[in-house]
Order: C-alpha cells, then structure tokens, then sequence
C-alpha cells in the first residue's frame, strides 16, 4: 500500500515537473549609433584641401597629381 | 529651500552658457586669423610659382618654402615672408584641431608634396633637393623617410 502511494507521488512529481511553463525572453535588436573617430590626419588633409583650394581655380591646367605621397 | 535650490541650478545654468559661448567665440576668433593668413599667402601665390618654376626655390619637408639658390631681395623677402604666415598658420590649425604643430606641419608637407608638379623641386628629410619626379622614381622611404 505504501509502496503503492510512493509510486504515485513519484508519477505526480514527474507530471508537475513537465507541466512548468517556459518563457524565453527575445531581447529586440538594438541599433545603436555608430561613433566614427575621423583621424586627425585625414581631419588636416582635408582642410588643407579647402584652405588651398584657390590654387586649383588659379592653375586650370591639370597638375600631375599621379603621385601618391610617400612617407 | 526652494529658493536656494533655484538659484544653485540658474548659477550652474549661466557657468554652462559661457562656457559654451566662450568655446564658439574662441574658434570664431581663430578662423577669422586663418583666413587673414591665407589672404596673405593667396596674395603671394603666384609670385612664389614663378619662383618654384624657375627652379629657385622649392617646398621642404618640414612644410616650409627654401631657396634652392641665390635668389634676390625680393625673393628673400617673399620666402621670409611666407615661412612666417606659414608658422603662424601651423599654430593656429594645432589650436583649432587640438592637436600638435608637428603633426599639422608634417600633414602640410605631405600635403604640399601631393600637390607638386612634377618638375617642383622638394628638399627631404635627408637634405636632399629632387624634384618630385625624381623621388617617385626613387621609390621608398621618400622625401619623409
């Protein structure tokens, strides 16, 4: 008889524990702004673009600007 | 209570406005310098080309003009003359972009390079007067290796 509850409760517990609700939380993507660090180098190149652009309009004729600058 | 509190927060409100409007006042003043500078060195432009076009003066790595040559009074005059708005143009660009007049002097010297005609003389690191040309058919390390 005893053996009989014991079993019963052991299939109760069993039951109880398949029963448990689950929820799984799905956190929504999030864009966050991008933060660009413009090198400084690139912030005095093109200044320097700006400030001198005078020379372009004085000189119509194409300089030859093929060069890429060596360090 | 209520008062004092009041006037905390209008204290801290008025130190934030003149912060902010001494920040836009101090760059309003250093791009009013800028473009007195670059008024003086337009002017001079075209004087300096004939200059670097008769080979008598050339740009140099550390983003100054030099002669290359004998040149006159007025010749010396107008390379004296250009290094100094030069300099005063380094600082005031190191103080608007918050940076070091090395770092603005080397990017001008580049940047000058860049913009050379081929023919253009160019003094490098090493002392050595080529023209453009010349040390991009030398190859590394370059007029700043």
């Amino acid at each position: 008889m005893l053996g009989r509850w014991l079993l019963f409760a052991a299939a109760m517990m069993l039951v109880g524990a398949g029963c448990t609700y689950h929820e799984v939380d799905v956190k929504p993507i999030k864009i966050e702004p991008i933060h660009i660090t413009v090198d400084i180098n690139v912030k005095l190149q093109k200044e320097f673009e700006d400030l001198f652009a005078f020379e372009e309009k004085a000189e119509p004729k194409a300089k030859d600007d093929s060069g890429s600058d060596k360090k | 209570m209520k008062r004092s509190l009041t006037c905390v927060l209008m204290a801290v409100a008025a130190v934030m406005l003149l912060a902010v409007c001494g920040s836009t006042a101090r760059s309003a003043t250093i791009d009013d310098q800028i473009r007195g500078v670059m008024g003086r060195i337009q002017q001079r432009t075209p004087q300096l080309l004939a200059l670097k076009n008769a080979n008598q003066v050339g740009e140099t790595a550390t983003g100054l003009v030099e002669a290359i040559k004998a040149v006159d009074a007025a010749g010396k005059k107008l390379v004296a003359d250009e290094n100094t708005d030069r300099g005063l143009l380094f600082k005031l660009l190191a103080a608007k972009n918050r940076t070091t007049v090395k770092k603005v002097t080397d990017n001008f010297a580049k940047f000058r390079f860049r913009k050379a005609a081929p023919q253009h003389y160019f003094k490098g690191r090493n002392g050595k007067w080529l023209t453009k040309a010349q040390w991009l058919k030398a190859g590394a390390p370059g007029p700043f290796g």
